[in-house]
């Protein structure tokens, strides 16, 4: 086989892996805008379709997987390859954690009660945060795509506003708490936008990855070190 | 322009002079660094080196890599001298070991050429000659006698893992010896003068996957002693091997870095194209 040959099959074999990693996070946005319908409504059925559907993803994640691992030992891809190959890698492991987390909220659907949810202040305040995360995902996504690194930098902006409401959230289900009809559910709204939270935080991760593969350098845009929202110190 | 030397009425540099000469070397572990500058390699009129400068750090592989025509294995034998054998072939430029310029009218050019070890694409043991004395060879013609050359090449093929497979057939001829053997014999006759830089243009590109392996683990291992030079087109041979990479285009060098950053983020634009292999 010539060697123009093994490289356009490489190239494709790569392509390939990239748009099913990338439709991964496509099946993240189905998952999450479906839990949050079933937190909104209250839909036990609902959100036991999202924990079945957990294996899509799962399973997603590991074809993909594996057939990364196959290209790396047959292919030795290097320079933006690689970066690529590495970058599909972190970012398959992240749309796995989402993916977990649409679980997660679903799980609390029939653990919050049949009733009709008791405060629509915070429940508002939880469609606003599925909301960014969802919008978060998708510009991860696109990000990705068209090897965006400016848009993959705003996602840390877009992530502070996240992180906010998360605080938010969890102000106004400590005063929720003062009334013990109140107490169980604002528990698990607090545990619902932490879910978000970290949805949103995976979605910061793989626009990490998208300027570590267009610059070759990797940066955390933020870490836990420094104060909720700020960015890491530029080296 | 230099032009080779007449050495016949000159006062010679010998070998050990050269290291004489030298400043201090700045390596840690004495090892003794090439310091290419300004490089023009001509045949004829056709220029096929082009201002070429770079450093072959001592104690460092460094893997000339680059399409073929780039001018690798012309610039390794401008090292050691071999290029101006071709009629008509000339340089321009300094090629400086430990600070002597190897181009001086006074250098001795065969004793250079102990010093700058060659190792070639094909396996070239004397055909005439049994295994030890292809070892010996080297060092009988620079005067070495006796127990002192059985010694030697007991050490060179020890060096090269090669003293258990040969110690009970040493009068056998080196062409009886496999590929790989065939090789690293040439690689022991290389390292028995004691060289300080050992050049190795392709060694392993008539070699099996195996017999090519062991002799990366022996470059591993000689760059404790030696400053080494290897020529490639295996990309992931040079990802093995090698400390640093130096990537030729068109008879320039385009971008040298360490192994690692050339093969996750190379500054060229160039070195990219060719390493993921969209050129070359």
């Amino acid at each position: 086989m010539a060697a123009q040959e093994i490289r356009h099959q490489f190239r494709e074999e790569l392509r390939i892996l990239e748009e099913q990693t990338l439709e991964g996070l496509d099946l993240v946005i189905q998952q999450l805008d479906r839990a949050l319908e079933s937190l909104t409504y209250q839909d036990v059925e609902l959100a036991a379709m999202v924990i079945a559907d957990d294996d899509r993803i799962d399973g997603r994640y590991l074809e993909v997987h594996q057939a990364i691992l196959s290209l790396l030992a047959r292919q030795a891809p290097v320079a933006g390859d690689l970066r690529v190959v590495a970058a599909l890698l972190h970012t398959l492991r992240c749309l796995e954690r989402m993916g977990d987390q649409c679980v997660n909220i679903a799980k609390l659907v029939p653990l919050s009660g049949h009733e009709s949810p008791a405060d629509a202040d915070i429940l508002g305040l939880i469609e606003r945060m599925a909301q960014r995360a969802r919008a978060e995902v998708a510009d991860a996504k696109s990000a990705f795509a068209e090897r965006d690194a400016g848009l993959a930098r705003d996602l840390l902006r877009q992530d502070s506003e996240i992180n906010r409401l998360n605080r938010e959230i969890f102000r106004r289900a400590v005063d929720a708490c003062a009334d013990p009809a109140l107490r169980e559910w604002a528990m698990f709204m607090i545990l619902v936008a932490r879910c978000l939270e970290r949805i949103g935080d995976n979605a910061v991760d793989i626009a990490e990855q998208v300027v570590f593969v267009v610059t070759g350098l990797f940066r955390e845009f933020a870490d836990a070190s420094h104060g909720m929202g700020e960015a890491a110190p530029a080296e | 322009m230099l032009s080779p030397p007449n050495t016949e009425k000159m006062e010679k540099i010998e070998p050990r002079h050269i290291s004489a000469m030298a400043p201090s070397p700045s390596q840690a572990g004495g090892g003794h660094g090439i310091t290419v500058e300004r490089l023009n390699a001509y045949y004829g009129q056709r220029r096929v080196i082009t201002e070429l400068s770079i450093e072959l750090r001592a104690n460092h592989v460094t893997a000339l890599i680059g399409p073929s025509g780039s001018g690798k294995s012309t610039v390794v034998r401008c090292i050691n001298r071999m290029h101006e054998e071709i009629p008509g072939a000339r340089v321009e430029g300094s090629i400086r070991l430990d600070g002597v310029d190897v181009y001086d009218r006074r250098v001795d050019v065969t004793a250079l050429r102990r010093l700058v070890g060659m190792v070639f694409q094909r396996p070239n043991p004397f055909p005439t000659m049994s295994i030890h004395d292809n070892v010996a060879a080297g060092l009988r013609l620079a005067g070495v006698r006796g127990a002192a050359v059985r010694e030697q090449v007991e050490r060179s093929l020890r060096a090269v893992g090669l003293w258990d497979e040969v110690k009970d057939r040493l009068n056998q001829a080196g062409t009886s010896l496999s590929g790989g053997q065939q090789q690293r014999l040439c690689i022991a006759r290389a390292i028995a003068v004691e060289p300080e830089v050992i050049l190795m243009d392709e060694p392993c590109s008539a070699l099996d996957p195996l017999a090519t392996l062991r002799i990366e683990e022996l470059i591993s291992e000689l760059k404790d002693r030696f400053t080494i030079a290897i020529v490639t087109h295996n990309m992931q041979q040079a990802a093995r091997v090698a400390d640093s990479i130096a990537f030729l285009l068109d008879g320039r060098l385009i971008e040298h870095g360490p192994t690692a950053q050339i093969f996750t983020n190379p500054r060229d634009e160039r070195t990219e194209q060719y390493v993921t292999g969209k050129f070359g």
